[in-house]
């Protein structure tokens, strides 16, 4: 009875595990924490990026501050304290 | 009777302990010794008969000028044992003249024989050392220049580059653009920037780069570091930056 749930629980995880170890570069967070670091803004770590649209995020460091990140219409990345 | 035979067990066992210290002198000696008296056999016989009989060995090898130096370097060389592998090449300079080796002697006139003219014996080593010289000279030289520039490359190394990010790659590329535009005002006069401030701005920015790329992608990272002083020539110099598709 529980074998099936237990299968589905493995490939859920195995699904939602595999896209993290084929991925080579940095992570997402990574990301937007050299993002923020470029502009010159103190980020240690991203805690949590909230996705608003395409290529407009929002960004919580551990250390509290937050982030706008996005790409405006010129193309130029922006980091907005918050 | 136990006593007699533990005594015998004692004796076999230390004999047998002993046992293998005893081979060990052998290979080496057995290693060094058909070597080294070849060695001597070679520079005694060689050695004697280039001040006792200079004149048959000439007349039976025509190139015996060049042994000569062979000996003195075999002579050298012999005493040392580490020398027991050059003798090789050695010997085959000296058993032409030593009458001996006779398996020397054969290679030796053989070879002397295709690379010399009978007559002219000193010449033919005389171009083979020059040749030899200017054939390291341009090797030696080679690793002076410096290695060229290929931004080409080195722009689509980052592009696909998976060290970074693709937002962070985004703001890299807009960094670079500001700052050709900074040097593109300079060089054009439209802007009173100073070259050591552009400098500090390029400076930075590469180190930007270098630390974003110096964990994921180390070789990346030490191209561009070593193509610093050739990118930054390129922009400072006016015509560089204008012939390039930068300006």
């Amino acid at each position: 009875m529980h074998q099936p749930i237990y299968f589905l629980a493995l490939a859920t995880t195995l699904v939602a595990v595999t896209p993290s170890l084929g991925a080579e570069g940095p992570s997402f967070g990574n990301d937007l924490k050299a993002t923020i670091a470029l502009q010159g803004m103190p980020c240690d770590q991203v805690i949590q990026a909230k996705r608003n649209g395409d290529s407009d995020y929002l960004a919580t460091c551990k250390d509290g501050n937050r982030y706008h990140v996005f790409v405006n219409p010129q193309g130029r990345v922006v980091v907005q304290k918050l | 009777m136990h006593g007699i035979t533990s005594l015998g067990l004692l004796v076999l066992v230390s004999l047998a302990a002993c046992a293998p210290l005893r081979p060990s002198p052998p290979p080496d000696a057995v290693g060094t010794a058909p070597a080294a008296p070849q060695e001597t056999d070679t520079v005694k016989n060689g050695t004697p008969p280039p001040a006792e009989s200079p004149a048959p060995a000439m007349a039976s090898a025509p190139n015996l000028q060049p042994p000569p130096a062979g000996q003195a370097a075999t002579a050298e060389s012999a005493p040392t044992p580490a020398a027991a592998k050059p003798p090789a090449p050695a010997a085959t300079s000296s058993p032409a003249k030593a009458a001996g080796a006779a398996k020397a002697k054969a290679p030796s006139g053989k070879t002397f024989a295709k690379t010399s003219p009978p007559d002219e014996r000193t010449a033919p080593p005389a171009p083979q050392a020059s040749v030899a010289t200017a054939s390291e000279q341009p090797k030696a030289e080679q690793p002076k220049a410096p290695p060229a520039l290929d931004l080409a490359s080195l722009e689509q190394r980052l592009r696909d580059t998976h060290a970074i990010g693709v937002f962070t790659k985004l703001s890299l590329k807009n960094q670079v653009d500001d700052l050709l535009g900074a040097f593109r005002a300079y060089h054009g006069g439209q802007d009173k920037i100073s070259l050591t401030a552009l400098r500090q701005r390029f400076d930075l920015l590469l180190l930007k780069v270098l630390t974003l790329l110096q964990d994921g992608d180390p070789p990346l990272a030490s191209a561009i570091s070593s193509s610093r002083e050739a990118i930054w020539g390129m922009l400072a110099d006016r015509e560089k930056f204008q012939k390039s598709q930068l300006g």
